[in-house]
């Protein structure tokens, strides 16, 4: 709040340098990890930037916030989204910083931006990193068959069973299961909508309190992988939600040759 | 007794004043001598008309006064002229010919039109209706045919004109007379006018602050009214179909004249689909993002627009009313409104449909316009009413502020009522001319949705100016003139609850009060040695009051993707400005040089502050700020024809500009550009003729760019058409094909909301259109 006051009154023209040349993020991690972190709701999060500019770094900003796209089906737990800026000085700065989890955020897919910029305003390109929140009621998924602790193969025309259980302690509310061509670029692709996915079901649970779900049972995913398929790796998801809107997602690679 | 009887009746003929007087005369050809048949004479207070018949001859009939004739025949240099009628009078004119399509018009200036060469502004005038090859695609196209006039484009259906790079607030449009407001300061915020209303529009280039007020500190542009119909029914109908968006558009006028009085309306409705682009994908940021079968997503639109107009011509006034809607939905592309997303910007949907995000706008319009004839001179008096309506829709996303219903899609609503009401009384004294006007504006601006950017506000603009005209010698035309204006403008504070701590209030805007008063200067002068030579010098000094949106505006503004925030102390800004025209004229050959230089004390800007924006996924602060800036450039223009039915022209423009504070260039300054034409026109016979033509356009790279503003490489487009022009018994045909972009050239526009996402422009265009007149 005392945010808006300052930039309100803060407005002396300084000398302008002419520098035009943006700051750039060297490097940013979550948990020292820049990809496939899972954090629990509760938790600490460390933040770490390397950051340099070629006269005078400006500030970092931080948002963090849920990529649950816009989905929902109650809105018990909260979305947790935060704003952090941290003031830089010096043409180059490592960042340490914190960020608490809320006890009760929804768990389910978030990110956090990065963006920077010099002490002229010069605006350098940002940076992204996706993690995942579990909290203790989220969903569970839990896949029996085929083990994807190892690399899983689907020779084509066969066909590709999935066993396994879905739960939750009170609600679940909706299972959606793909496979699809892997992108190579983790930017901002990973929900391709441009290929044709090889399987893709949606099951809405809305309604009677289930608890449980069986992929063959209830699902009956049994995947038929065509003849004439691309040889490659591809992605298999599954993402569940539940009455809370606490969002639990699965992915692993399948081969198919 | 018999001399008195001799006498009496011219004694009479002097003692009573006549109730009318005659006016009759000739036009002749200057060079042959040979009769004008088919010309037109206006007289411009009255309204009248008249036209010559086979030998040359008009006649018409006014009320003692003082007038001012047009006289505008194709194939001739326009003339214009100023009539004392206390008794009958006879007028030879004679009118040079010309190859020349630009010298045949006359220029509106103050409050008559007059040639070219007895302006000291640089006035340019552009043609919807694109001579003898078919309509242009859209108003912007036909702005940058003219060098120094450019748009500023969201899309396809947004454009802003820009008059020598500037834009907004620092150009003033008027449409039929009202000056048209619809929050101007916002850069997706596009020319709300239905371009098939917009047949014949004048620029001008340079101050016009003393006539049309504050915002018109860089230029104005004018969109004239329709002349008066012929007696009896006519029309008109148009369609243009446009490939590269699936576009097509109708247009229907008709009109009724019954002697003295008339009434017209048009109808026009145009929806087009999402436009395609020569690209495939873009890089935005260091990722590689997709466009779907080469089509830019939810860039939909459609576009119902309707007007109505009544005349009526007496001796002692003419009366003029105007009402008009304009009705735009228009999508915006996903990916230019936060960070673009693969899985959203890739999956295009239906090219038809206007999704999320969109833009909606009502405008309406009601005027009326009197012209009154008091003693030998007029008094011209308008009142204006105006409502827009302007609208954001997009997903509500509220990051916490409040609950938003899923159904909630309005971002952010505007509401600007506008009431205006101006004045000019014109007389002759002393063998000069002389203009005293006054111009008056209220307006409320009233907000709505989710979001906000703006406060309420009301806002009240005054002014008062007195121009003089005259000639020292023949050859010297000058013009001279003051201006002095007031402004009061109070806005409401707004508080708003802070996302991180919904029981804490925060103050997004301060409550407001503040006046302003501040004066222009001009003076001008045109040297017309003989008929080839002519040299205009314009020196003003203007102003321009900051608009609420730079005093008191604090928030996310999609146009720009920016947080913008205003400063409520910010003072005028003042130019000081010098413009040099020179002209070399043949029958043939046309040479036009435009160099500008303005200096401005307390430009207006927005700044990068080196702070974020406290607000979630917002970027940095931009606060509008003050600094001396200077900006110069000039355009040149020629016009050859090596034989009559074939033009070549060649339009170069240059701004270079500069901010004196940051030692860096202003943003969105045009690059250095060139337009070269060829056209043939092969006429078969007077009532029937074929036009072939091509144009090549060159522009350079823009290297010269503000901080966090993309620099644009240069590229080269060519356009080609191809044109039919007959005339019936009672229906004129004009046909038309012409192609945009014919090479499918992908380019970056610099003067483009989307080049932020490193997006082209259009890909190849056809546009087929057809005009008929009855």
């Amino acid at each position: 709040m005392a945010a808006f006051a300052i930039l309100l009154v803060a407005c002396d023209k300084e000398e302008d340098n002419q520098d035009t040349t943006a700051p750039v993020i060297k490097s940013v991690t979550i948990n020292e990890e820049d990809h496939d972190i899972v954090v629990m709701a509760g938790d600490e999060i460390h933040i770490d930037a390397e950051l340099s500019d070629n006269e005078a770094l400006g500030e970092l900003k931080v948002d963090v916030h849920d990529i649950f796209d816009g989905h929902s089906h109650g809105k018990t737990a909260i979305k947790w989204a935060e704003v952090l800026t941290i003031a830089l000085s010096g043409k180059e700065q490592k960042v340490h910083d914190h960020m608490d989890v809320p006890q009760d955020a929804q768990a389910g897919p978030y990110h956090a931006v990065f963006r920077l910029i010099d002490a002229e305003g010069n605006e350098g390109e940002f940076a992204e990193i996706d993690f995942m929140i579990s909290n203790a009621s989220q969903p569970q998924i839990n896949i029996t068959d085929p083990d994807f602790s190892d690399e899983v193969h689907a020779p084509k025309g066969s066909t590709l069973s999935i066993m396994g259980t879905v739960t939750d302690e009170t609600d679940l509310a909706e299972i959606r299961i793909s496979l699809e061509e892997e992108h190579d670029d983790h930017g901002h692709s990973h929900k391709g909508a441009l290929d044709e996915a090889i399987y893709e079901a949606d099951f809405d649970l809305t309604g009677s309190a289930d608890i449980t779900w069986d992929f063959q049972v209830d699902g009956n995913v049994n995947i038929a992988i065509p003849s004439d398929a691309e040889t490659g790796y591809y992605v298999m998801k599954v993402v569940v939600i539940d009455n809370e809107d606490n969002m639990n997602i699965f992915e692993a690679e399948v081969h198919i040759m | 007794m018999r001399k008195f009887l001799v006498l009496l009746p011219f004694l009479l003929s002097i003692a009573v004043l006549p109730a009318q007087v005659q006016v009759s005369g000739q036009l002749l050809d200057a060079q042959s001598g040979e009769v004008i048949p088919y010309g037109e004479i206006q007289v411009h207070e009255s309204g009248q008309q008249a036209q010559t018949d086979l030998d040359g001859n008009f006649r018409f009939i006014v009320k003692p006064g003082n007038y001012h004739l047009h006289i505008e025949v194709p194939g001739y240099q326009a003339k214009d002229f100023d009539l004392v009628a206390q008794k009958d009078t006879v007028l030879i004119f004679r009118l040079a010919p010309t190859f020349l399509e630009l010298q045949e018009v006359l220029v509106e200036e103050s409050y008559s039109k007059t040639q070219q060469r007895k302006s000291s502004l640089s006035i340019e005038k552009v043609n919807l209706e694109d001579g003898e090859g078919g309509m242009e695609s859209s108003l912007a196209e036909a702005l940058k045919k003219s060098p120094g006039l450019n748009a500023y484009n969201t899309g396809v259906g947004i454009a802003k004109p820009v008059i020598r790079g500037f834009t907004g607030t620092r150009v003033a449009v008027f449409d039929q007379g009202i000056k048209q407001e619809g929050q101007q300061w916002g850069m997706d915020h596009g020319l709300e006018i239905d371009p098939f209303n917009a047949q014949s529009v004048e620029i001008i280039k340079g101050p016009g602050a003393l006539q049309y007020g504050s915002d018109a500190i860089s230029g104005v542009m004018k969109v004239l009214p329709a002349p008066f119909p012929e007696e009896g029914w006519s029309g008109s109908y148009s369609v243009i179909y446009k490939s590269n968006n699936n576009s097509l558009g109708n247009s229907l006028q008709t009109a009724y004249r019954h002697k003295n009085q008339f009434i017209s309306g048009r109808v026009s409705y145009q929806q087009y689909e999402d436009y395609r682009i020569p690209a495939q994908e873009f890089v935005y940021n260091g990722f590689v993002l997709p466009v779907t079968d080469n089509t830019l997503k939810n860039t939909a639109g459609k576009l119902l627009s309707g007007r109505l107009n009544y005349g009526l011509l007496k001796p002692g006034f003419n009366l003029r009313l105007m009402l008009s809607q304009y009705r735009q939905n228009v999508g915006l592309y996903p990916g230019a409104t936060g960070i673009p997303r693969a899985y959203d910007v890739g999956d295009i949907g239906d090219v038809g449909d206007i999704g999320l995000p969109n833009q909606d706008i009502t405008h309406t319009k009601a005027y009326a316009k009197l012209n009154f004839k008091i003693g030998n001179n007029w008094l011209v008096t308008d009142f204006g009413f105006q409502q827009n309506i302007r609208q954001e829709n997009s997903r509500p996303h509220a990051h916490g502020f409040q609950e938003i219903d899923d159904d909630n899609t309005l971002a952010l609503g505007l509401d600007l009522k506008t009431y205006s009401l101006n004045s000019i009384y014109s007389w002759r004294a002393h063998k000069l001319k002389f203009n005293l006007g006054t111009n008056h504006q209220f307006q409320q601006n009233r907000k709505r949705g989710w979001e906000y950017l703006l406060p309420d506000f009301d806002r009240y603009n005054g002014g008062v100016f007195a121009l003089v005209e005259g000639e020292f010698t023949p050859t010297w035309n000058w013009n001279a003139g003051a201006r002095v204006d007031y402004a009061y403008m109070k806005s409401s504070q707004h508080l708003q609850p802070w996302f991180n701590n919904l029981d804490s209030l925060v103050e997004r805007s301060p409550a407001l009060q503040r006046d302003f008063l501040n004066y222009a200067l001009a003076f001008g002068l045109a040297y017309n040695p003989n008929e080839v030579w002519n040299v205009k010098l314009n020196l003003a000094r203007s102003f321009r009051i900051p608009v609420p949106a730079e005093l008191v505006s604090n928030g996310i503004h999609h146009g720009t993707f920016r947080h913008e925030i205003g400063t409520p102390d910010l003072d005028s800004e003042v130019g000081y400005q010098a413009d040099l025209g020179i002209s070399f004229i043949q029958k043939d050959l046309y040479l036009k040089l435009t160099p500008f230089f303005n200096y401005f004390q307390n430009f207006l800007y927005l700044r990068p502050s080196a702070r974020f924006s406290p607000l979630p996924d917002a970027g940095q602060l931009y606060r509008y700020t003050q600094a001396e800036a200077i900006h110069t450039g000039a355009e040149f223009f020629a016009e050859y024809h090596p034989v009559q039915p074939l033009h070549l022209s060649t339009a170069l423009e240059y701004v270079h500009s500069y901010n004196v504070e940051t030692g860096l260039p202003l943003p969105f300054t045009p690059p250095l550009s060139n337009l070269f034409g060829a056209e043939y026109v092969w006429k078969r016979s007077q009532k029937q003729s074929w036009s072939i033509g091509g144009e090549y356009r060159w522009t350079a790279a823009q290297n010269r760019t503000d901080r966090n503003e993309a620099a644009t490489p240069a590229y080269h487009l060519v356009h080609g058409n191809l044109g039919y022009k007959r005339d019936f018994n009672k229906i004129s045909l004009k046909v038309g094909l012409r192609v945009q972009n014919i090479f499918n050239t992908p380019y970056l526009q610099h003067l483009s909301r989307y080049r932020i996402l490193n997006l082209p422009e259009q890909g190849r265009n056809i546009i087929l259109s057809l005009h008929l007149g009855f």
